[in-house]
């Protein structure tokens, strides 16, 4: 969440070296609730996964189907020929509709690779979006592909138009911000990733006491970084990228340690083995500190929150209605 | 918990509600996993109970907390219960009981301006393509594609045609068979391209609904030219008629999406297509459903059935059904929506 208004920030303030990374889609959800939630988007390569995987139960299934009558002898061609076309039928639109209706807006597919389709103004999933998602389905990519498929005899204008067709309906998503295709978009859904919930341990749980009282910082010297660099050390402290306990964190983290003294002025010289307890007990007092700020109504989002005081409140404008108030508070 | 006393402020808020998250999320898994219903009592309560806590405190962490690990699980934690929450409850049978008996046929009535235009369009394709090809019988080779005409022609002689209708051509698939290359023939296909292709302000459905048309009325000009027209009338009897009754419906699910893209009226074009395709998909599988059946009909009715009168009865008969379940179901019941229709709007 941070991290995501950490990115519109970026993006408004064009001056600010942009430190996130994180360039993936995000949906914006508001259920009845209010309470606005931030999900991933699918990537087009997921979908087309779940959708080969789908192709590939659906095709198992007809097979195994007419395996089946073969077996227990309707083996006439005519009668094979009827039940492929009524099967070839519900392994259509029917299959996608059903599953998704049964499921939870997951075929088996969408299931395997963790995906699902969610409403996109906030209600729960209704029978009709599914069913006009899974329809149009059809007509935009079923149809003109089976027609190229088998399409002896066909003009060469239909077929170049069939593949403008085709064209057009993959770049749709590839355009759209949340992925959506065509059916998507008059159904108003959208497929994300399914989220899974993990949380992590409280870093500010793991400091002690006595470390917190053997360093103690100023307000001054908490005053210069902003909940940016407050996360940074956060996942630092996690571990990070280099999470085994050994000798290169703990130069790692000396390295910070003694930068952070440097930037705040810390006089006292800390020795390598206390390095991780003066981490924490800067972390939990700066934490703390930046969190009383944003209670009072200023949050400070990073390091650069002295210098910008007019370009502020208008990129804190532009921020969306997950937290209405906190950045536009009056500052001191 | 006592010695954490010291904690700050963040900490202490995650510290006492840890435990519910955790079993909201319990509870989630458990109803993704074993389905809503089967969760047992206390799992069911406390589920709507717990979610709402839940939900608060991410509105509240997101005020209070920079502990960036609780803002990014219980954003997670949040949309994963509110998934399982507002899931799409209706079950199948419901689903179609409710189809079949009040919604489908509810759909067609609110529409029928729509679908008599499209009948009209197939009249005037019929008759104004009759016409040009009793003039000139070349007309129908411009109406007819190849694969449609099936050796049938103007030059055909009368008991060759008579051969067809009668059911003793050379040509015949088995019954089955006639079925399965039926039904992804000619009028799905109209159909399905009317109604998709609608949304261009119903210029395509209008332009593929007169050309079937006009190659219905080639079709009737040469089985009439040679004084076959009332034999070719039972033979298109009886699946003809719930067939062009559903390339109507499905154009006029088209002619709906179009209309509503032509004069959304004092919505937006989106939201108009959006407010007029809850009808026209109705139409659509409508439609489909009386493309089965007529495949069903063709495959078996018109081989079986070779008497004049008895394949009138059955196709005009089959054509009164459709028309009595359009009229007549669910006309009393009141416009209930499902509940999840009611919560979408």
């Amino acid at each position: 969440m941070a991290a995501l208004r950490l990115r519109r920030k970026a993006q408004a303030t064009a001056g600010r070296p942009q430190r996130v990374k994180d360039r993936r889609k995000r949906l914006t959800l508001t259920p009845p609730e209010g309470v606005p939630l931030h999900l991933d988007i699918a990537s087009l390569g997921a979908r087309f996964g779940a959708q080969f995987v789908d192709l590939v139960i659906t095709t198992i299934g007809l097979v195994l189907v007419l395996l089946a009558f073969v077996y227990a002898g309707f083996a006439s061609p005519d009668a094979l020929g009827a039940i492929s076309a009524f099967l070839l039928l519900l392994i259509g639109a029917p299959y996608y509709i059903i599953t998704e209706l049964l499921m939870n807006g997951r075929t088996f597919g969408k299931r395997m690779l963790g995906l699902r389709v969610v409403s996109k103004d906030g209600s729960g999933l209704s029978t009709h979006q599914i069913v006009v998602r899974n329809l149009t389905k059809e007509v935009e990519v079923f149809v003109p592909v089976s027609f190229l498929m088998t399409g002896q005899g066909a003009s060469p204008w239909f077929v170049v138009a069939m593949l403008a067709w085709l064209v057009f309906v993959f770049a749709v998503p590839i355009r759209n911000k949340a992925n959506q295709r065509i059916g998507d978009l008059i159904a108003d859904t959208a497929v994300v990733l399914t989220p899974k919930p993990l949380l992590l341990a409280d870093v500010a749980g793991q400091a002690d006491a006595t470390a917190r009282e053997r360093f103690v910082f100023s307000s001054a010297q908490l005053d210069l970084y902003g909940a940016y660099e407050l996360q940074v050390l956060e996942r630092l402290l996690r571990g990070g990228e280099a999470s085994r306990p050994g000798p290169e964190r703990y130069a790692g983290l000396a390295k910070i340690g003694q930068s952070i003294r440097a930037k705040i002025g810390y006089e006292e010289t800390v020795s390598p083995a206390e390095e991780e307890a003066f981490l924490q007990s800067f972390y939990v007092a700066q934490r703390s500190y930046l969190e009383q700020k944003k209670l009072m109504g200023e949050a400070r989002a990073d390091k650069f929150h002295r210098e910008d005081d007019t370009p502020r409140i208008d990129a804190a404008s532009h921020t969306t209605a997950s937290a209405p108030t906190q950045e536009k508070g009056t500052r001191p | 918990m006592s010695e954490r006393a010291d904690l700050i402020r963040s900490s202490r808020f995650r510290a006492e509600r840890e435990a519910d998250w955790k079993r909201l999320g319990e509870i989630v898994e458990r109803a993704e996993t074993l389905g809503l219903s089967r969760l047992d009592f206390d799992d069911a309560r406390d589920l709507v109970l717990l979610y709402r806590q839940a939900t608060n405190s991410l509105s509240v962490a997101r005020e209070i907390s920079l502990d960036s690990a609780v803002a990014t699980y219980l954003e997670s934690l949040c949309a994963r219960a509110y998934l399982v929450i507002y899931a799409p409850r209706a079950s199948l049978a419901g689903l179609f009981s409710r189809f079949f008996t009040r919604s489908g046929p509810a759909a067609v009535r609110r529409s029928y301006r729509a679908i008599l235009v499209a009948y009209l369009l197939l009249a005037a394709g019929a008759v104004a393509a009759y016409l040009l090809t009793q003039n000139d019988p070349n007309w129908f080779y411009a109406f007819v594609p190849g694969d449609l005409a099936g050796g049938r022609g103007p030059r055909a002689s009368a008991e060759a045609l008579e051969k067809m209708i009668y059911g003793e051509g050379d040509n015949q698939l088995g019954q089955l068979g006639a079925f399965a290359a039926y039904l992804f023939s000619h009028n799905t296909k109209v159909s399905l391209f009317a109604f998709a292709l609608g949304v261009v302000f119903c210029v395509p459905s209008v332009l593929l609904i007169l050309y079937n048309g006009a190659v219905l009325g080639a079709f009737v000009e040469i089985h009439a030219a040679k004084g076959l027209g009332v034999d070719f009338f039972g033979w298109l009897s009886i699946h003809g008629v719930t067939e062009l009754s559903a390339v109507a419906i499905a154009t006029a699910g088209g002619l709906s999406l179009g209309y509503a893209m032509l004069f959304p009226g004092r919505r937006t074009r989106g939201a108009a297509l959006r407010h007029a395709g809850r009808d026209a998909v109705k139409l659509a599988i409508v439609a489909a459903l009386m493309l089965i059946a007529a495949g069903l009909l063709e495959g078996f009715g018109r081989q079986l059935v070779t008497d004049f009168w008895a394949r009138i009865a059955i196709g005009w008969g089959i054509g009164l059904l459709w028309l009595a379940w359009f009229a007549l179901a669910g006309r009393n019941a009141a416009p209930a929506q499902s509940p999840n229709l009611a919560v979408a709007h």
